[in-house]
């Protein structure tokens, strides 16, 4: 008579990094206080929550980025301009 | 840690968009202005949800003839209530447009076979500022930049050459919209390609060899009056000359999109300017068949003076559908307030004059297939873009597609446009 006997296997899911969308120009426009999302242009496969930070380069006045709710926030005051080269950088916190 | 980046990008403070679009109010001003009575209810009926609309596969080259995005958007904007379901439908298009478009069949049926002459993008980029939609605009920037590589290898591989290249060879439609779409995603966000072909198409126009100096028109090609089924009965090469009228309606528009562009040099302006107004004083004597006063789907010159109507070649005219006359209606206004010439915009109709008042009142009030008025003169028959097309489902708007996208200037001021 066949005996069975059961093993238990654990499976480890590789931890896969963060996957960006295109990020288009962000625009406010001028004297109108307004908030710009950019939580749908980065998902995780593996669903880990994401800290996303933001490079040092020059924003145009008035216009901030807001880390916890993931956007940028235009105060409405703040003049004409454009800067470029911001980049964002999305993190799991996992190795 | 697994961390990742994305493509560097620029943010901005741009020129706010002023909306100068007429409201709905401004439409009952010019009504009243004009002395005419309405029924609110049945003229202008509220709509306050649109259930179950949704766009998944439209015959984008088919059926298409406007920028439904942009409609359903103006027709909500324009009311303060009851106007809900045009919101929905607007965001209907743009589900579809931001996750479906791309990567389908009717998407590359227009790029591939037709050099996207149905592809819009300035009502995805207006409502994507309005909303603060991201992923509207990327998408409305994935068009431009599709229409953008389009061009840039038309000829030979490289960009048509100004003066070298027929736009209206195939019709207007095509060159038209893809510079309007331009000009909004341009002005929208800086972007290089979308600012490279706005200028691109305007100098392409403005040199086109089809445009008739004498005539003050962009002509259709032989072969394009052989698609339209005009040839035999005309003859190309006798000097008989043929155009849409609501391609011109929509090259109109292209052009004055351009002319308000805060980013278009004032020498493209000023001629972008007079083309408009020669193209509206052809129209202003020669839109409208002088016996039915319609104007139809194709018109002309022939050869041997004169001009001619599609639907009245024939002897014996049984059908005609008065839609086409309101396709003038904002070229018409666009010479008004260019010129300052009355005659454009209002006053009494003649053999060979139509001013824009008079053409909206006979387009408005036509009957499909028919030459007779669904309402009298002073009479409103439906507040534009209130009803559905009821031939494909109520799909789209009736009238071709909408009739906002061609008559918005006359309600400026409630019926007194301004003088530019």
């Amino acid at each position: 008579m066949a005996q069975s006997s059961s093993v238990a296997f654990t499976v480890t899911v590789a931890n896969l990094s963060p996957a960006w969308r295109t990020v288009p120009t962000i625009a406010f426009a001028q004297g109108v206080a307004a908030s710009v999302s950019i939580a749908a242009y980065v998902t995780d496969s593996n669903g880990d929550a994401l800290t996303i930070t933001r490079n040092s380069a020059a924003l145009p006045p008035g216009v901030t980025y807001d880390a916890g709710n993931k956007r940028f926030d235009y105060d409405g005051v703040g003049a004409i301009g454009n800067t470029s080269g911001s980049v964002l950088t999305a993190d799991d916190g996992r190795p | 840690m697994a961390i990742a980046s994305s493509n560097p990008f620029s943010v901005g403070i741009r020129v706010p968009t002023v909306s100068t679009m007429p409201t709905v109010q401004d439409e009952r001003n010019a009504y009243t202005l004009w002395g005419w009575t309405w029924n609110e209810a049945t003229a202008n009926p509220a709509y306050n949800s649109a259930p179950g609309y949704s766009i998944t596969s439209p015959d984008i080259h088919g059926d298409t003839e406007g920028d439904d995005l942009w409609s359903y958007l103006q027709a909500y904007n324009r009311r303060s209530g009851g106007r809900d379901g045009y919101l929905q439908r607007a965001q209907a298009w743009r589900n579809y447009y931001v996750n479906i478009f791309e990567g389908s069949t009717e998407y590359a049926n227009d790029a591939q076979s037709f050099g996207c002459d149905h592809f819009y993008g300035w009502g995805l980029q207006e409502y994507a500022t309005q909303f603060g939609d991201l992923g509207a605009a990327a998408e409305a920037l994935k068009i431009c930049t599709r229409v953008h590589d389009q061009w840039a290898t038309r000829q030979g591989g490289n960009w048509p050459v100004p003066g070298n290249f027929l736009m209206a060879y195939f019709g207007h439609r095509g060159g038209a919209r893809n510079l309007h779409t331009a000009v909004v995603i341009a002005d929208a966000t800086g972007d290089a390609k979308a600012t490279e072909l706005r200028d691109r198409l305007i100098d392409l126009w403005l040199q086109s060899r089809d445009w008739d100096n004498v005539n003050g028109m962009y002509w259709v090609s032989e072969e394009q009056m052989g698609y339209y089924s005009l040839t035999p009965r005309l003859s190309y090469a006798a000097g008989d000359r043929a155009v849409s009228s609501f391609h011109i309606g929509q090259l109109a528009e292209a052009f004055f999109a351009a002319w308000l562009s805060p980013n278009v040099t004032p020498a493209r302006k000023t001629a972008l300017r007079s083309k408009i107004v020669a193209m509206a004083t052809w129209m202003r004597a020669n839109g409208l068949d002088p016996t039915y006063r319609y104007c139809s789907s194709t018109l002309g010159i022939k050869g041997s003076g004169g001009a001619w109507w599609s639907y009245s070649l024939n002897p014996n005219v049984t059908f005609w559908d008065g839609v086409y006359t309101t396709s003038l209606v904002n070229l018409l206004v666009m010479g008004y307030k260019f010129t300052g010439d009355s005659t454009f915009l209002s006053g009494p109709a003649s053999d060979g004059h139509y001013p824009a008042q008079y053409c909206f009142s006979r387009g408005t009030k036509s009957v499909y297939g028919s030459t007779t008025q669904q309402v009298p003169d002073n009479v409103v028959g439906h507040f534009v873009d209130t009803t559905f097309d009821s031939s494909t489902e109520n799909v789209y708007l009736a009238y071709n597609k909408g009739e906002l996208q061609y008559t918005y200037l006359i309600f400026e001021n409630g019926g007194a446009p301004t003088v530019l």
